[in-house]
């Protein structure tokens, strides 16, 4: 256990190196926001409503869904591929870690680092405009499920990146396929849009999947009151789909293990 | 003139060699359609969602904003294409010294530099934005002349040309900072040009948007010079910004390249 956490620190040591580019990767990504500003106000100047949003409500819904952008997400599946195609996996495999376990702790490290830094930068804005503020209702309780569907869903999409990693084994390259997943999950996950823009049907669809509880659930979970059968609704789907992408995820790593051929030093 | 015909027989040597790297990894390209196609799928059951809740933006029903919205792919393929790579890999050759070669041949070292990787797996996806522009004119009647295109296609390269300059702006600041990712600008605010500019209803917003950070015209001149509802006195000014652009860049340009000190031996 003392390994891992000694690699979490290290990779969230090792961002501040970084920090020059992360810094204005993410003044980049708060400099679309504002320029997506000026869409939403004109249509909310037209129209009172969209949905059950209103300005404010919805700039908050973007302003958070930037910080639950910073989970677990195709840098794994990059790693993976990386370490077979480079043969990088032979020295990893001679350590005395669990490269899975290994890898889940250095990239956990620079989440820790990207979320925390995205935290400052999007959360000044919903500090300083009262209105916005206003969105988020806050209590222990809520907080409690808040931490849970962070974690299982971080778990999720740590184990869902790791089975693609694992056809890196089979394929020239995973870029294609990240690149799929990557726009696929923006729509599941709500992060191109809020959810319940959608018709009700495929509201109901897109709850049965586990992509909606890594943000548009928990954000929701932030700004709305929930009930309790919804959360362990969630809570149970996510760990459904824990075990599903665990056995799959095991199953293909041992496979590809065994076809894994490594040149070199 | 003759540096002219230089700059384009290399960049129609670097064409073919990329061409050549896209047909090793046909896989992946195919991957990469798929995933781009998932984006595209999520912009337009985004705007089939908002046009379910409001009725106009800015007077411009759905099918003008997917109209709308497919032209400015049109773009966004094109930088994909032939700018994006270029960008990701400009820093690596400034940290690494590799960026003298460039400074070594007889040619324009902002064009040889910026415009040498291709990704043609974006030049394939060109067929999803013709295919959003189908989709939208057999919904509704637009008056699409011969004409029309062909200011379009004159306008849409002249918005290629300022994206590009526009992006290499971004890129100069690499020479000073090493690590920074000022490049991402465009990604994370292309968005807003895929928007009727009316949206920019105020004086300032109105000479930033059409000026200094020319959004208001990339998309909507060739859009409306396609549906024949054209101000061609915007036409006049995209093209003066364009020549702007181009001549602002290649002076700051020549400026960072000046106090360029190599990091190789």
């Amino acid at each position: 256990m003392k390994k891992y956490l000694q690699t979490l620190k290290q990779s969230f040591l090792n961002y501040f190196e970084y920090r020059g580019s992360i810094l204005s990767s993410m003044l980049m990504g708060f400099l679309g926001l504002v320029f997506s500003y000026f869409i939403w106000r004109k249509i909310f100047l037209e129209n009172e409503t969209v949905g059950v949003y209103n300005l404010n409500s919805l700039i908050t819904y973007y302003l958070l869904a930037r910080i639950f952008a910073g989970f677990f997400n195709e840098r794994v599946t990059r790693h993976y591929e990386k370490w077979i195609k480079e043969g990088d996996l032979s020295n990893i495999l001679l350590k005395p870690v669990n490269p899975n376990i290994y890898l889940f702790s250095k990239e956990l490290g620079s989440r820790i680092f990207v979320t925390c830094l995205t935290m400052i930068i999007f959360l000044i804005p919903v500090i300083l405009i009262r209105d916005l503020r206003l969105n988020i209702i806050l209590n222990l309780s809520k907080l409690l499920w808040l931490l849970a569907f962070i974690v299982l869903s971080n778990i999720f999409l740590f184990l869902f990146y790791w089975s693609l990693g694992c056809l890196a084994f089979w394929m020239t390259t995973t870029a294609g396929l990240r690149n799929v997943t990557l726009n696929l999950l923006r729509i599941l996950r709500g992060s191109f849009f809020p959810l319940d823009l959608a018709p009700v049907m495929l509201q109901k669809i897109f709850s049965f999947l586990p992509f909606q509880y890594a943000l548009f659930y928990p954000l929701k979970l932030l700004t709305e009151n929930k009930t309790l059968p919804e959360n362990l609704k969630g809570i149970y789907i996510l760990l459904v789909f824990i075990l599903t992408f665990y056995t799959l995820s095991l199953f293909l790593w041992r496979k590809g293990l065994k076809t894994y051929e490594s040149i070199g030093n | 003139m003759k540096n002219l015909i230089k700059i384009f027989k290399i960049e129609f040597i670097l064409l073919k060699l990329n061409f050549e790297t896209v047909l090793e990894y046909r896989f992946n390209a195919i991957f990469s359609f798929f995933g781009s196609l998932f984006y595209n799928f999520g912009a337009i059951l985004f705007l089939s969602f908002l046009f379910n809740k409001i009725n106009l933006i800015s007077g411009w029903d759905k099918w003008d904003l997917i109209l709308l919205y497919g032209v400015g792919q049109m773009l966004g393929y094109l930088y994909l294409f032939a700018t994006h790579s270029n960008n990701q890999n400009f820093s690596s050759y400034v940290r690494n010294g590799d960026f003298d070669i460039f400074l070594t041949k007889p040619v324009n070292s902002l064009i040889y530099s910026t415009l040498r990787l291709f990704a043609y797996e974006h030049l394939i996806g060109l067929i999803q934005p013709l295919a959003i522009i189908f989709y939208a004119v057999s919904n509704k009647f637009y008056p699409i002349t011969i004409f029309g295109i062909f200011i379009s296609i004159i306008s849409m390269l002249t918005s290629f040309i300022i994206v590009h300059f526009l992006n290499v702006l971004t890129l100069i600041p690499t020479f000073k900072s090493i690590e920074n990712e000022y490049w991402r600008f465009f990604v994370e605010t292309d968005n807003l040009a895929s928007y009727p500019y009316e949206i920019f209803d105020n004086k300032f917003i109105k000479f930033i948007f059409f000026t200094i950070i020319p959004y208001a015209l990339l998309v909507n001149i060739p859009f409306r010079a396609l549906i024949g509802r054209l101000d061609y006195h915007l036409l006049l000014l995209q093209i003066i910004v364009c020549i702007g652009f181009v001549v602002t860049t290649n002076f700051l340009w020549n400026l960072a390249v000046k106090n360029y000190e190599s990091a190789s031996s």
